[in-house]
């Protein structure tokens, strides 16, 4: 008997593969030419000197030896670990306690969802242009308000310690609602038969989000983490346009750098190599994440 | 301590301190969207005036018309949505073929490839913007939306999304559904699809945010006006150093109208059902 | 076994009537497209792809020039390659370095240096010989801008001042009058001193400086015998006393609150606001700045030099490129073009003057009358900008790595700024840094 379900499993996984592979042929292939091409380019740029303007010239490891003397290399790095060690948490917080309060039927639950989500709809370089004038510590609307309430008024984007947790604070309001409505989505899959069984067992609203909203909904919790921590090491239009890297760099971010040495510094190659050395920040970073994961997300 | 476990158990207590803390939030959303509608509507003498102010002295809603006019608003308008519209429908049908493939069919080399998909989202776009452009040079490729549509649909992002959500489904679900004989396109699209609906919609809205608001790629694909998308409409508009930013706000407002309808539209998908009470208090 | 939502058929109706309607749209924007490549260029003619920058009014300009330009030459068709500025040169480098490189292309000169060094822009001495156009025709600032070693890479757009300007109605409340061309540090200071009046949000400053841009410094620096470079442009000498000097005294300004906070983070935009609402007497402002200012009705306003004590030359003058790239395969053409644009005798130059939204670059008084209404504020322009050009002007020490040194800079004067050094020290700490990239930049 056991011999017969070997054998059906050999067969079964040959049907999968044969299967996987139909199933992933169209993506595969787009992903191949324009995503994995082009980043094998990259990687290969990596290892040069490019001003853009000549051919290329082969420099070996040259670069990536020079940014681990480079400071200012270690200082956008700190700064975008920084931005990402606080804002991460937070959002991820903040958007799934959003969702669970939005999955409850609530009178003007549809609109609420909307104007969470609204800020999200604009570019991060509209949102910068909005918000740069609210910030103004003479006479920005956000001060304003504040001083109704006797706060402030705060510096915001002009003091260097200010500035990040300015940036943090815009990027927030932008991004909350996109975490909110991803966490919706996952909330959806959550059978309401356990909190009926919750409720009769007599759990309150706390206990019930901590032992069946939280546990039930971490492969969602997994998805938000990974691509915020993945999304958020490689932050750039919103310090770029808010505050331009200031003042005196509290804001200057790594792809920032990135950017600036290859379009403005005639230094490709070795702006490539920056961002292969955020890669594998991220990757290792990702990789402890999915580690950690088997402990806490369940399937 | 017994006082505030008082409060937490007391439903209704609970539930208009929790209405007035969102209708706060929802407030301190708002109020830089508003900031946004007010200077749309506003002279550029007002845009000018110092200490900001909040409300127009006079409205302008001219602005808007001159928006349409100052750049090809239209035309820029539907090369957006014809860009969109194949971007969101590619990437949602090859993106949901390969997440099946991760999620539930097991291959060699699975997790490697998963990796590798994975991967790619952790590289800055800026450094492989010259290498796409080449290849787009190398396909004749640019200056037509087709670059901005491939390099839309082929990243790992909606992959990624799905084929986390597919997880979540119960296998013995398909289980029975292969002793009953269903192969895999069956499995696929009368099992999985339909219970991911929350998922597809929430890739469909993110892959339209994401490619409506695309720059970088549009920036050095796209030379023609003709074939221009509103992002770059917008960056010109911000393009020299005398910027009208009361045009500036009102074509902004204009190009996100259609995806605020888009997706007040799409809340339909995450209706629940009436089973489901969730929870109370 | 089912986990079926309930509500799937209504929204299933809406979400068909959707993915119609967007492919309805989509269709006809195709339909739209296919009727525009169908458009071919007539037999016979050469493409000239031409880069520029530009907001929507700039790019009517040009488009005018374009049409005026093909009327006279039907054979030849102008293909604009635009962004906006902030964007612009990642643009232009990316279709370089994927051998897609514009013929005719407007470099901003912060960049000039580089593409000289790559053999980018391609050498026009021996058209310009060819075609008889007398250099001296332009400002000398605009051609010193665009050679190297007496040969000629490209024609001058843009060559104007960072001017000083200056708040006439304020002036007047505070009983000042107009400083004269050739003020010096001195008077600076006491007038701003003296234009610095109350507190709180009503508070009026004297003098605002954007920091994020390196050359609004200079000038200062310069009055005080000191400098960015040495005269070869290959050390770095703001660790001097004379410079660093100078920086203090900026410094100083903001600290005793003479200056708005916005100086560390402003553009253009932040300063002509506070300008325009008469809360800030003096900044340096260039060309579009003065646009800026004259879109609002009853701005007084005027334009001058820089102090310049007993050095004269301090006032920061600046000057772009159009030049032609050496991979075109239509050179003949794209000099045509070029010199129409911005040649002496082409139309280029009373188009620009007309839009009124660049200076002249062309040293002739025609183009003043053109481009300056004597009616309206800047009223003095004309004359100053002369003056300016005869006396006071001094172009800025570029070269290659520029932008790279301004982004170490910016943030060692903002600290400076910010009261977390002083400026000797933050210079000296700099220093080596920005040596290093002038030592990189500079080499091969």
């Amino acid at each position: 008997m056991e011999w017969a379900m070997i054998r059906s499993l050999t067969a079964r996984e040959r049907k999968d593969a044969s299967a996987a592979a139909i199933f992933l042929l169209p993506n595969l292939v787009g992903f191949l030419v324009f995503m994995v091409g082009p980043t094998i380019g990259s990687i290969a740029i990596s290892f040069s000197s490019w001003s853009l303007l000549n051919a290329p010239t082969f420099a070996g490891l040259q670069n990536y030896s020079d940014l681990l003397k480079d400071s200012v290399f270690w200082q956008t790095l700190g700064n975008t670990a920084y931005y990402v060690f606080v804002k991460v948490p937070l959002n991820m917080f903040l958007s799934l306690l959003l969702a669970s309060f939005l999955n409850k039927e609530i009178h003007g639950r549809n609109a609420l969802r909307t104007i969470f989500f609204l800020p999200m709809v604009a570019s991060s370089v509209s949102v910068a242009l909005i918000w740069q004038p609210l910030l103004d510590p003479t006479s920005g609307m956000v001060n304003k308000l504040l001083s109704f309430i006797h706060l402030g008024p705060y510096p915001w984007i002009l003091s260097p310690n200010w500035a990040m947790p300015s940036v943090i604070m815009v990027a927030t309001w932008k991004e909350l609602g996109y975490f909110m409505v991803i966490f919706l989505a996952g909330l959806q899959g959550i059978s309401s038969t356990y909190y009926e069984a919750a409720e009769i067992d007599g759990a309150n609203a706390v206990q019930s989000f901590w032992h069946i909203t939280v546990p039930l909904i971490s492969p969602t919790t997994f998805f938000v983490l990974i691509t915020s921590i993945i999304g958020s090491f490689q932050i750039f239009d919103l310090t770029t346009v808010l505050t331009n890297g200031g003042p005196a760099n509290a804001t200057n971010t790594l792809v920032m750098y990135v950017y600036q040495a290859g379009f403005k510094f005639f230094r490709m190659g070795y702006a490539s190599a920056v961002a292969y050395a955020l890669f594998v920040i991220i990757l290792a970073f990702t990789l402890i994440q999915n580690q950690l994961s088997k402990r806490w997300v369940h399937y | 301590m017994g006082q505030l476990r008082h409060y937490l158990m007391n439903r209704n207590l609970l539930r208009v301190t929790l209405y007035v803390g969102l209708i706060v939030a929802a407030f301190a959303i708002l109020l830089p969207l508003l900031w946004a509608v007010s200077t749309s509507f506003k002279s550029y003498p007002d845009v000018l005036a110092h200490p900001y102010q909040l409300l127009p002295r006079s409205l302008h809603p001219a602005n808007y018309v001159e928006a349409f006019k100052t750049i090809p608003f239209l035309t820029y308008f539907l090369n957006t949505v014809k860009v969109s519209f194949f971007t969101c429908l590619g990437t949602l049908i090859t993106s949901a073929m390969a997440a099946y493939a991760f999620a539930r069919l097991r291959f060699p080399g699975r997790d490697a490839l998963f990796l590798i998909y994975l991967s790619t989202l952790m590289i800055p776009r800026q450094v492989v913007l010259i290498p796409n452009f080449i290849i787009m040079k190398t396909l004749h490729l640019l200056d037509t939306h087709w670059s901005l549509i491939l390099t839309g649909i082929f990243t790992a992002y909606g992959t990624f999304l799905l084929r986390q959500f597919f997880l979540t489904i119960p296998n013995e679900l398909e289980e029975a559904a292969i002793i009953d004989g269903y192969g895999y396109a069956r499995r696929f699209t009368q099992i999985i699809l339909p219970l991911s609906q929350p998922a597809l919609v929430t890739l469909f809205i993110i892959t339209l945010l994401n490619i409506w608001n695309e720059f970088l790629f549009a920036l050095v694909f796209i030379n023609s006006d003709a074939k221009r998308t509103l992002t770059l409409g917008l960056a010109i508009l911000r393009g020299d150093f005398d910027v009208q930013w009361n045009l500036v706000m009102a074509a902004t407002l204009l190009s996100i109208l259609p995806l605020v309808l888009i997706f007040l539209a799409a809340q339909r998908f995450f209706i629940e059902g009436i089973a489901l009470s969730g929870v109370k208090g | 076994m089912g986990r079926k939502l309930d509500n799937q058929e209504v929204p299933m109706q809406k979400t068909v009537i959707f993915v119609a309607m967007f492919f309805a749209t989509a269709v006809f924007s195709f339909a739209g497209g296919k009727a525009e490549s169908a458009t071919s260029t007539a037999p016979q003619t050469t493409t000239v792809q031409y880069a520029f920058w530009g907001n929507p009014v700039a790019i009517g300009v040009e488009d005018d020039i374009i049409k005026a330009f093909e009327a006279k030459n039907p054979s030849v068709k102008i293909e604009p390659v635009v962004s906006g500025y902030d964007d612009y040169h990642t643009k232009l480098l990316t279709l370089i370095a994927g051998g897609a490189a514009p013929d005719v292309m407007r470099i901003d000169s912060y960049f000039f240096a580089d593409f000289l060094k790559a053999g980018a822009l391609r050498e026009i001495s021996d058209l310009i010989k060819k075609a008889n156009i007398n250099l001296s025709s332009y400002y000398p600032e605009g051609v010193e801008e665009n050679s190297h070693n007496g040969k000629v890479y490209g024609l001058p757009w843009g060559t104007a001042p960072l001017y000083m300007l200056v708040n006439l109605k304020m002036l007047h409340d505070a009983g000042l009058s107009l400083p004269p061309m050739n003020w010096n540090w001195n008077d600076f200071a006491t007038m701003v001193k003296k234009l610095t009046k109350g507190s709180g949000p009503e508070k009026q400053y004297g003098f605002a400086i954007p920091l994020q841009n390196i050359s609004s410094i200079l000038p200062f620096v310069w009055e005080n015998g000191g400098g960015l470079f040495d005269k070869s442009r290959q050390h770095f000498t703001l660790d001097q006393p004379a410079a660093y000097e100078a920086l203090q005294k900026l410094a100083a300004l903001f600290s005793a609150g003479d200056m708005p906070q916005d100086s560390l983070n402003a553009n253009g935009d932040v300063l002509a606001r506070w300008f325009v609402n008469n809360k800030l007497a003096m900044y340096e402002g260039a060309a579009s700045d003065i646009l800026n200012l004259q879109k609002v009705p009853g701005t007084e306003f005027e334009a001058i030099a820089m102090p310049n004590g007993t050095i004269k030359q301090t006032t920061v003058y600046k000057s772009n490129i159009v030049g032609i790239s050496p991979e075109t395969k239509h050179l003949n053409q794209a000099w045509t073009f070029l010199q129409f644009l911005r040649g002496p005798s082409g139309e280029g130059e009373t188009l620009y003057m007309k839009a009124h939204r660049i200076p002249p670059t062309i040293d002739n008084p025609k183009y003043w009358a053109m481009y300056a209404d004597p009616t309206k504020y800047p009223k003095l322009i004309a004359q100053n900008t002369t003056e300016i050009s005869d006396t006071y002007g001094r172009l800025l020490p570029l070269r290659a790595g520029w932008l790279e040194v301004q982004q170490m800079l910016t943030p060692a004067l903002q600290s400076v700024f910010l009261g977390q050094m002083s400026a000797e020290s933050a210079m000296k700490a700099v220093a080596p840094k920005i040596q290093a990239v002038l030592d990189r930049a500079g080499k091969k």
